[in-house]
């Protein structure tokens, strides 16, 4: 493997790759403001219940804001996604590459894995809470039931689509299985476990906050949870925007993430190479 | 013979650690006093009692029929739009805030919306599920159908294809491996979401079934809801698994004859970002 | 390789049994460094909650030599396995999930009442909203609708039926829909069920939107029954018997006093709810009463067979503790 030439052919910016046109930008805004008229007009002519428009929404988001009261649930769901997400790589990494490699061991263990990744992680909120309490732990354990299987699968997707040619390669110079594994496996499957890692960081994400909402446990979901129990309906749909501002930079930093991982991809070389 | 042999040692390997787990399971909770471990033996009685047939019509068909609404749409337009997504940029460019914005609302937290949006009958549960579910789809889609070698779509525009030609012939052959990882990822979302969506606005479901158990710190039931979701979810993905194998047949085949041409699949492009 | 992943698989599955069944023993808060029994109460944060609130504010845990934290919960289905895991100590919860998990054979005592239903339709927090045209006038009238409560098989679901059954009505004619409470009024307006049952500040918002109250069950069928009552769990409270009297004579003294200064259950409402300061100033206030009865009990449990709710009635001996 040539890892190094890797490196320094991909250095080299394809065209493709370059960010989009300051204009793009312009047509974002231009999107985003679009549906937040239609939106607003929308409430004020036809009912829509209790459904806030826009600028009571955005009012409310801001004295959350101005309040000072955004950062300490913002920082629980975050302590709680990132714990399960880092657990659940780290179990569905190693997993996904045995499963990967070995179709006999994938074939043992499919209807577990089917099995057990269709059980709603919702499910198993009061076993958890017996568990592990209504805190940190539950919520991390319920997050890596229902992140470790994307994980787990892509790496497996990833690991079934490494090139022939070097797979025959590294059987024919022979080497060894912890090698093959950090430089032909891994190098190869990085595409798909980024895309993977993404999907889990949203999964990781959905389940933190619904989790927060059913136990409840502290965090932007509870925030939720207060909010209508009080009637306070603007603040509720407030939080849940917060919430999903809170995905697209968690998604905006995974994909920056996943860039990266592909850069190295061996799949480049052929693309610089031509 | 030999054929019937060889399925039957297949399934044989299959099922062997699902056996043995069941067998543990049997064993280390049968003399279980605790309300939340009930042993399997009761458990699996409750699922004989429950499921085979007595609420099955009343209670497993609608959540089905729901799923299969709500995936299935999810699938036909996350497809398309991914599609689309995917061979337009300026388009991808454009909505993608506002689909990174939505991926990333809890469907708990959407009940409120969507009872006020489609109400409290079936189509709010479909609805919920086809939300969740689109995501997966959509995003694999528009992976897969970046990562396909610009050389391709040119020569496919040389020749002078129609765009829905090349659609139909290329962009969906190319980006179908990837496509179907976003159909599995969705399918157990989409189970998922039966659960979640029958935490309101219900009367009758597997979902509503599991919750009102948990309520009545009825646990036995709860689990036996919860193998069911279990099976439901194992027979669902053995069928993807069927359909994939089918429409990905060539690339299988071509994966087999080990030629590097047959690459078409690695990723090569940044995801959508 | 094969068969040691099998065999490291059973292994994981195993322990993982086997961890699932410990973890079933009640255990105490310990102490604060000033030699304060550390006990975490478990409250959803409405008004009914505020006895507490003024009790940590009002120093009546302290000079019994508690250190009172108060816990968010939402439901009893994850309140009682967080009680039976020791992370609560009490709980403040309805009467019918209390049975529900005392028929499951789960060991919960109720320690001590909160607040009992109004006697008149006036001083009642909740009613049944309908549409200004709707047909529905009186509870006898909700025979054969759809009905919006905020959690079926649960007390305000138990408390229609029974004023129906009252009336001469038939309750399984009705329909019972779950709906959260900030979605109800919309759903009555919008015409997807025929009535609810609302409950402050949400009714106040209904009646204000221009639907009708048509009656008000609470008061109808279960006039100064038992509303909410203190649970605990049962080993706790054999294991702490001293501590659990301190808490339950503090706790009785907030309830009472909570009863006695409404003005003060409103200023309190203001830190630990979301109820928006105009709404609460107009809201009606729950009757706090700490006084708690077998009796009162029997007669929901009895309620619960006859609705439906369990198949017979439990044991209740030694439900109620004090």
């Amino acid at each position: 493997m040539t890892v190094t030439g890797t490196r320094e052919r991909v250095a080299v910016p394809t065209p493709r790759a370059r960010s989009m046109p300051t204009g793009a930008w312009g047509a974002k805004a231009g999107f985003v403001v679009a549906v937040l008229a239609v939106w607003e007009i929308g409430i004020r002519l036809g009912d829509f219940g209790a459904i806030p428009a826009p600028t009571v929404l955005g009012k409310a988001l801001v004295d959350l804001i101005a309040e000072g009261r955004i950062a300490a649930p913002v920082l629980d769901t975050l302590t709680s996604w990132a714990l399960g997400l880092l657990v659940s790589a780290a179990i569905g990494v190693p997993v996904g590459l045995v499963l990967g490699v070995s179709t006999s061991i994938y074939r043992l263990c499919r209807f577990l894995l089917d099995f057990l990744r269709t059980i709603p992680s919702l499910a198993l909120v009061p076993l958890a809470v017996l568990l592990y309490g209504s805190g940190l732990a539950s919520k991390t354990l319920l997050i890596t039931f229902a992140c470790v299987w994307p994980i787990m699968l892509q790496t497996v997707y990833g690991v079934r689509d490494i090139d022939p040619v070097a797979e025959e390669t590294c059987r024919s110079y022979r080497i060894r299985p912890v090698q093959r594994a950090l430089f032909l496996i891994l190098p190869s499957a990085a595409g798909y476990l980024a895309t993977g890692l993404r999907i889990a960081a949203g999964v990781s994400l959905l389940l933190s906050l619904s989790a927060e909402i059913i136990i409840p446990a502290p965090g932007i979901g509870q925030e939720i949870t207060m909010a209508q129990l009080g009637g306070a309906v603007p603040t509720m749909y407030a939080w849940i925007v917060a919430a999903g501002v809170l995905g697209i930079v968690i998604n905006f930093l995974f994909a920056r993430v996943e860039r990266r991982a592909l850069r190295w991809h061996p799949s480049q070389r052929q693309g610089g190479g031509r | 013979m030999t054929r019937i042999m060889r399925i039957l040692r297949t399934l044989a390997w299959e099922f062997s650690v699902p056996l043995v787990l069941i067998v543990l399971w049997w064993m280390l909770s049968g003399a279980s006093g605790s309300l939340y471990y009930p042993p399997l033996s009761r458990i699996l009685t409750r699922f004989h009692e429950l499921w085979l047939f007595e609420r099955f019509t009343t209670d497993a068909l609608p959540s089905v029929t729901n799923l299969a609404v709500g995936y299935l749409s999810a699938a036909t337009i996350g497809i398309g739009l991914g599609v689309a997504m995917g061979l337009t940029p300026w388009l991808r460019e454009t909505v993608n805030p506002a689909v990174q914005f939505l991926r990333a609302l809890p469907a708990v937290a959407l009940l409120p919306l969507a009872i006020q949006l489609l109400g409290i009958g079936w189509s709010m549960k479909a609805g919920v599920i086809f939300f969740g579910s689109l995501w997966p789809i959509l995003l694999n889609t528009i992976d897969g159908v970046r990562s396909i070698d610009p050389l391709v779509n040119e020569v496919a525009r040389s020749y002078r294809i129609t765009r829905r030609q090349q659609v139909l012939r290329i962009v969906l052959p190319a980006a179908g491996p990837q496509i179907f990882v976003g159909l599995r990822a969705s399918l157990s979302v989409a189970v998922i979401l039966l659960l979640a969506s029958e935490l309101v606005g219900s009367t009758s479901g597997i979902g509503f079934f599991v919750l009102q158990a948990q309520r009545q710190f009825n646990i036995t039931d709860m689990w036996a809801g919860m193998v069911l979701l279990g099976v439901l979810g194992y027979l669902l993905n053995l069928g993807l698994q069927a359909i994939e194998r089918r429409v990905l047949s060539w690339h299988l085949a071509s994966r087999r004859k080990n030629r590097p041409e047959a690459r078409s699949q690695t990723k090569k492009e940044s995801a959508v970002d | 390789m094969d068969r040691r992943s099998f065999l490291l698989a059973a292994g994981l599955s195993a322990t993982g049994l086997v961890a699932a069944c410990g973890g079933n023993q009640a255990r105490d808060g310990g102490t604060t460094a000033d030699g304060r029994v550390v006990t975490n109460v478990g409250v959803t944060p409405l008004l009914n909650a505020a006895p507490l609130y003024l009790g940590i504010k009002k120093g009546f845990f302290t000079s019994e030599g508690l250190a009172v934290t108060a816990k968010t919960i939402q439901t009893a289905a994850t309140a009682i396995p967080s009680m039976l895991k020791g992370e609560l100590q009490y709980a403040l919860v309805s009467t019918v999930p209390a049975i529900n998990a005392r028929v499951q054979g789960l060991q919960i005592n109720m320690v001590l009442g909160n607040d009992v239903y109004a006697q008149e339709a006036k001083d009642d927090g909740a009613a049944i909203l309908v549409r200004a045209d709707s047909r529905i006038k009186k509870s006898a009238d909700l025979a054969g609708a759809t009905i919006g409560v905020v959690g079926l098989k649960s007390m305000p679901e138990l408390a229609v039926r029974l004023a129906m059954r009252q009336a001469g009505a038939d309750p399984g004619s009705a329909q019972f829909v779950e709906l959260p409470y900030p979605e109800m009024n919309s759903a009555v307006k919008q015409g997807r069920v025929d009535a609810v049952l609302s409950a402050d500040p949400f009714l106040q918002q209904g009646l204000d939107q221009g639907l009708r109250q048509a009656c008000a069950p609470y008061s109808e069928a279960l006039p100064k029954v038992t509303g909410l009552t203190w649970i605990g769990a049962g080993p706790y409270l054999q294991e702490h018997s001293d501590v659990a009297q301190r808490f339950v004579r503090a706790m009785t003294k907030s309830v009472q006093y909570a009863a006695e200064h409404p003005d003060e259950v409103r200023a309190v409402a203001g830190t630990f709810t979301t109820i928006p300061a105009k709404a609460l100033a107009g809201i009606r206030l729950p009757i706090f009463d700490p006084r708690l009865e077998t009796a009162q009990v029997e007669k929901i449990a009895k309620a619960m067979v006859t609705e439906k709710f369990i198949t017979k009635e439990p044991d209740l001996n030694g439900l109620v503790r004090a």
